[in-house]
């Protein structure tokens, strides 16, 4: 033993909170065999499919006055890891996060973080300017930002006679 | 927000309570090389400037602060938060050699350990 871990059942951690509530929801609709399914139905597919050794990560999406922000935690992504799209669905966002080839990783204590690649995409209301989208990697967290258009091309006012 | 005016270090909680922010446990990878313990952890929106690592005695701390976003998010599945986690060294590590990386968010440190349990290879002369 090298490194112990002191206080990780203190706080929460990222998506606890909506498993727990998924399972306080399990308990109390124990018998409801509808509501079960329906919430295998919602877990995410990556952890109903194929396992914890995948993922997708976790995105938000921010609407200022004349710009709508998506942002995506991408732990360990630099830009050349990432691939945008802009596609009749939305964003879509592809990557890959690798393990760190420097070390032969044998002997594990603790294995928590995700890797692999992924592909998620968050879908775009109308009335953005997606060819002035702009996107940066920082941190880990990937910003793209969509200014907003005043009106749609082809929008038109129909006037209403008095 | 910071009432407590005080000259004396702030406890690392009381810290954490001034900022009035939400703190979660960091996903971390521990493993175990022939000279060192490797330790991972992903911290999405920490920058070196926001980056505490502490090893004092046989404790070590992880702190790390994000800036958040001004706007409220209209679709949310995760929120910027603070990190905070901290774990225990044993004895065979050599804390003085401890060396920590931040890049992309993943933070890394490297604990060497103590070089008396590293594996070192005896010399056998031939007579």
């Amino acid at each position: 033993m090298g490194i112990i871990d002191k206080v990780s059942a203190l706080l929460p951690r990222r998506g606890e909170r909506q498993e727990s509530r998924a399972r306080a929801e399990g308990l109390v609709f124990r018998d409801d065999f509808d509501r079960r399914l329906q919430r295998w139905l919602d877990e995410p597919w990556e952890r109903a499919v194929i396992g914890t050794s995948r993922w997708l990560p976790s995105a938000d999406v921010h609407e200022t006055d004349d710009e709508l922000i998506v942002t995506a935690e991408v732990p360990g992504l630099d830009r050349e890891d990432l691939d945008l799209m802009l596609t009749p669905e939305g964003l879509t966002i592809r990557g890959e996060k690798r393990e760190e080839s420097e070390d032969k990783r044998k002997d594990f204590y603790v294995s928590e973080c995700r890797y692999g690649s992924f592909v998620r995409t968050v879908p775009l209301p109308p009335g953005l300017d997606v060819d002035r989208a702009n996107a940066r990697v920082k941190n880990g967290v990937l910003t793209v930002k969509f200014p907003k258009v005043d009106a749609r091309p082809g929008t038109r006012r129909v006037p209403i006679k008095t | 927000m910071a009432t407590l005016a005080t000259t004396t270090p702030a406890s690392t909680q009381r810290d954490m309570a001034e900022r009035a922010t939400r703190t979660i446990t960091p996903r971390v990878d521990i493993y175990e090389n022939d000279k060192a313990y490797v330790l991972l952890a992903d911290m999405p929106g920490v920058g070196s400037d926001g980056l505490d690592v502490v090893a004092e005695g046989d404790e070590l701390v992880i702190r790390g602060r994000v800036n958040h976003p001004t706007t409220p998010p209209d679709y949310q599945e995760f929120e910027l938060a603070d990190y905070y986690r901290s774990f225990t060294l044993t004895e065979d590590l050599d804390t003085a050699g401890i060396a920590a990386r931040l890049r992309d968010g993943v933070l890394r440190v490297e604990i060497p350990k103590s070089p008396r349990i590293q594996p070192k290879k005896i010399p056998v002369h031939a007579e």
